[in-house]
């Protein structure tokens, strides 16, 4: 029981860090411009793919984490410069150009990959196999995914907390208009935050090709998972996007553990008593 | 009656012309089951996108599960069909009474955050919580689990009366240009007199065309298989206009002026005394109805209903999709967009296969940025020229 247990919180926040890792970005990117990016779980979904091929040319599993990083990296900030800057303020303009992105690269990662689900064919021998400590079993690519998210999230919070840069993001969430009028330059580092963002999106995916396998269904899903986070954490809040996702990556294997059937659903029944009794989520107060 | 005809002359003039065309080109020409079976599904789809453009267009409350409704629709008539042995068109009925139904839980549900992004993160969320509880094996028994619900098309579309009336399409024409010199001549003169001869001599054809039919019989059975024109390709139409019809006289009514007002701006729709809650619990239910309708009309189209097929997220999406291109908050918009796009779809998927929808993708982004109010919306607004004025320049 007590191992069973243990190995659901493991599992938990594992699942905790990938939601982590597609959510923060999608938090950031909404709080500083009110933008719901509909092409974020593409991006994750294309970073695991990148990743996936990275490391069966080159057989090194770190350079396909980076590959996938860094390429994300690039095509958010395209996006944003190339496409959607033009259009800010604009709700309706955003969600469609959004929507034609995620379009384009769903059905592009159709054609190249269909329906079949990879995984790596080589990662190195110390993140294969498990942990026996006393009666406990733990995966060791689940500990690795646990520390990865741990890093990025620390790195994350520590730039917004600790960087010129990052106090105009948090003085922009706060309030866009009075941080421009301050002299701020909102827009220079909304292509930045979103680039990041997109990091963060191709990193999550590419760490969870080793675990849950990377397929095109992951994009739409994923996506799905990271508003359903934003609203448990509260819109635009940093602290409250890592807080959600730690509760609903651990609730998801609770329930996979021991009441199987509402797994699925956990994540979206916790969104729906969120907005129902605390609209404004656990962090409460930020913006709507 | 004046309003009725004032009603029908400003807004349905160049629409009517349109549904025309459509009742009547199986008649005339080489159209076959292959055609009609597109434009069947063309029509089901274009009432969907039309219940997501009523709630998104005019009440400005975007629904990310509008396929929840969909959904239930056509499961709704799979299981009137399977377990009561009911008509079909008892199952329609249903399928949107469902559909209300679901839109007015939705509603009292997210009554605390009912308005932009938080309401369309929940409606997503109530769509997907009932997505994953059909797709598990708990629920195989009312989701009929991968394979999905077999349903047994309904008598009322397996009838292909069109076959008798193809024959004779030309008196069909005939009788039509009868209709319009009638309709022309008689301008001046009060609309029943008017109404009562355009019937009058519609029924002295039927009478003609009844006895030609009996003539022609060895003719009908002779038909080819291409030449069936099912009822289903009628039905939908006829519900098609009959749906947009509805929608236009509601979108004008004084609730239609309502949404329109909360779209603009909530606070002061509430302030002059208007309870947005109301207003907006009535835009989702009635959109969420016709959803449900479209829903329940594409269940037999389908054969078999299953969560993965009607439940899809991509449905939703492609919805907004529809609505964008043709133009939201224009209904016809709606229709438009739901047409070219799957037109599109079907005529390029040959071709060029899985690529299709990457251009469509394209398009989409294309759209926005050169014509951002949809086609038909930039369309009424072309060099001071109504939508309107062209088509009248179009057809004399």
């Amino acid at each position: 029981m007590i191992a069973t247990l243990a190995s659901a919180l493991i599992d938990g926040l594992a699942l905790s860090m990938l939601y982590f890792m597609i959510a923060s970005g999608f938090s950031l990117i909404f709080g500083l411009e009110g933008i719901v990016n509909f092409a974020h779980g593409s991006l994750f979904m294309l970073g695991a793919f990148v990743s996936y091929e990275v490391v069966s040319y080159t057989g090194s599993f770190y350079l396909g984490l980076a590959a996938a990083g860094l390429s994300m990296a690039i095509i958010g900030a395209l996006i944003e410069s190339g496409l959607l800057r033009k259009k800010f303020g604009n709700e309706m303009a955003i969600i469609m150009i959004t929507l034609g992105v995620m379009y384009v690269i769903h059905h592009g990662a159709l054609i190249r990959y269909g329906a079949a689900s990879s995984t790596y064919r080589k990662i190195p021998s110390y993140l294969q196999g498990t942990l026996k400590p006393g009666q406990l079993i733990l995966n060791n690519y689940q500990l690795f995914i646990i520390v990865l998210g741990l890093i990025i999230a620390g790195a994350v919070f520590l730039f917004l907390n600790r960087t010129n840069v990052g106090l105009i993001v948090r003085a922009g969430i706060d309030d866009v208009d009075m941080a421009r009028a301050l002299g701020a330059n909102t827009r220079r580092t909304f292509t930045l935050v979103f680039a990041i963002g997109s990091a963060l999106a191709g990193l999550g995916g590419a760490a969870s090709v080793g675990w849950i396998y990377a397929s095109v269904d992951l994009g739409l899903s994923y996506l799905f998972f990271a508003f359903a986070i934003v609203v448990i954490g509260g819109l635009g809040s940093f602290k409250g996007t890592f807080y959600g996702s730690l509760l609903a990556g651990i609730t998801h294997e609770l329930f996979a553990y021991f009441i199987p059937f509402l797994a699925g659903p956990s994540l979206f029944i916790l969104m729906a008593a969120i907005l129902l009794f605390k609209p404004e989520g656990l962090a409460g107060g930020a913006k709507q | 009656m004046k309003t009725l005809e004032r009603h029908l002359k400003t807004h349905s003039s160049s629409l009517m012309i349109v549904a025309l065309f459509f009742a009547l080109i199986p008649l005339f020409s080489y159209f076959g089951l292959p055609y009609s079976d597109i434009l069947t599904r063309i029509f089901i789809i274009a009432i969907y996108a039309l219940s997501f453009d009523l709630l998104l267009g005019y009440t400005g409350l975007l629904n990310f599960g509008q396929s929840l409704f969909f959904g239930m629709g056509a499961y709704a008539t799979a299981y009137t069909l399977n377990w009561g042995g009911m008509s079909f068109l008892i199952a329609l009925i249903f399928s949107a009474a469902i559909g209300g139904l679901l839109g007015i839980l939705l509603s009292i549900m997210v009554k605390r955050s009912f308005k932009g992004i938080p309401f369309t993160f929940f409606s997503l969320a109530f769509a997907m919580i009932v997505l994953s509880m059909y797709q598990k094996r708990l629920f195989q028994g009312i989701s009929g689990g991968e394979g999905g619900l077999l349903l047994p098309v309904p008598g009322i579309l397996r009838s292909i009366w069109a076959l008798r009336v193809y024959e004779f399409g030309f008196l069909g024409l005939l009788t039509l240009a009868l209709l319009f010199i009638i309709y022309r001549s008689t301008r001046g003169s009060s609309l029943y007199v008017r109404i009562g001869l355009m019937v009058g001599s519609s029924g002295i054809a039927a009478i003609v065309f009844y006895l030609v039919a009996q003539h022609l019989d060895h003719l009908a059975k002779a038909a080819t298989y291409e030449r069936l024109i099912p009822n289903s390709y009628y039905l939908a139409l006829t519900v098609l206009v009959a749906v947009y019809f509805l929608a236009r006289r509601i979108v004008s009514s004084p609730v239609g002026r309502v949404w329109q007002s909360i779209r603009e701006n909530e606070t002061r729709t509430g302030v002059i005394g208007y309870n947005p809650f109301n207003y907006k619990l009535m835009a989702v239910a009635v959109s969420g109805a016709i959803a449900g309708l479209a829903g329940g009309l594409y269940a037999p189209y389908l054969l078999t209903v299953s969560a993965a097929n009607v439940f899809d997220p991509f449905l939703t999406i492609k919805a907004l999709i529809f609505a964008v291109l043709g133009g939201l908050g224009t209904l016809k918009g709606a229709i438009l967009g739901a047409g070219i796009i799957l037109l599109l779809e079907h005529f390029l998927n040959p071709l060029i296969g899985e690529w299709t929808n990457i251009l469509i993708g394209v398009l989409f982004i294309v759209i926005v940025f050169t014509m951002p109010r949809g086609i038909i919306g930039e369309l009424m607004t072309t060099g001071g020229k109504s939508f309107r004025e062209i088509i009248k320049e179009m057809v004399g």
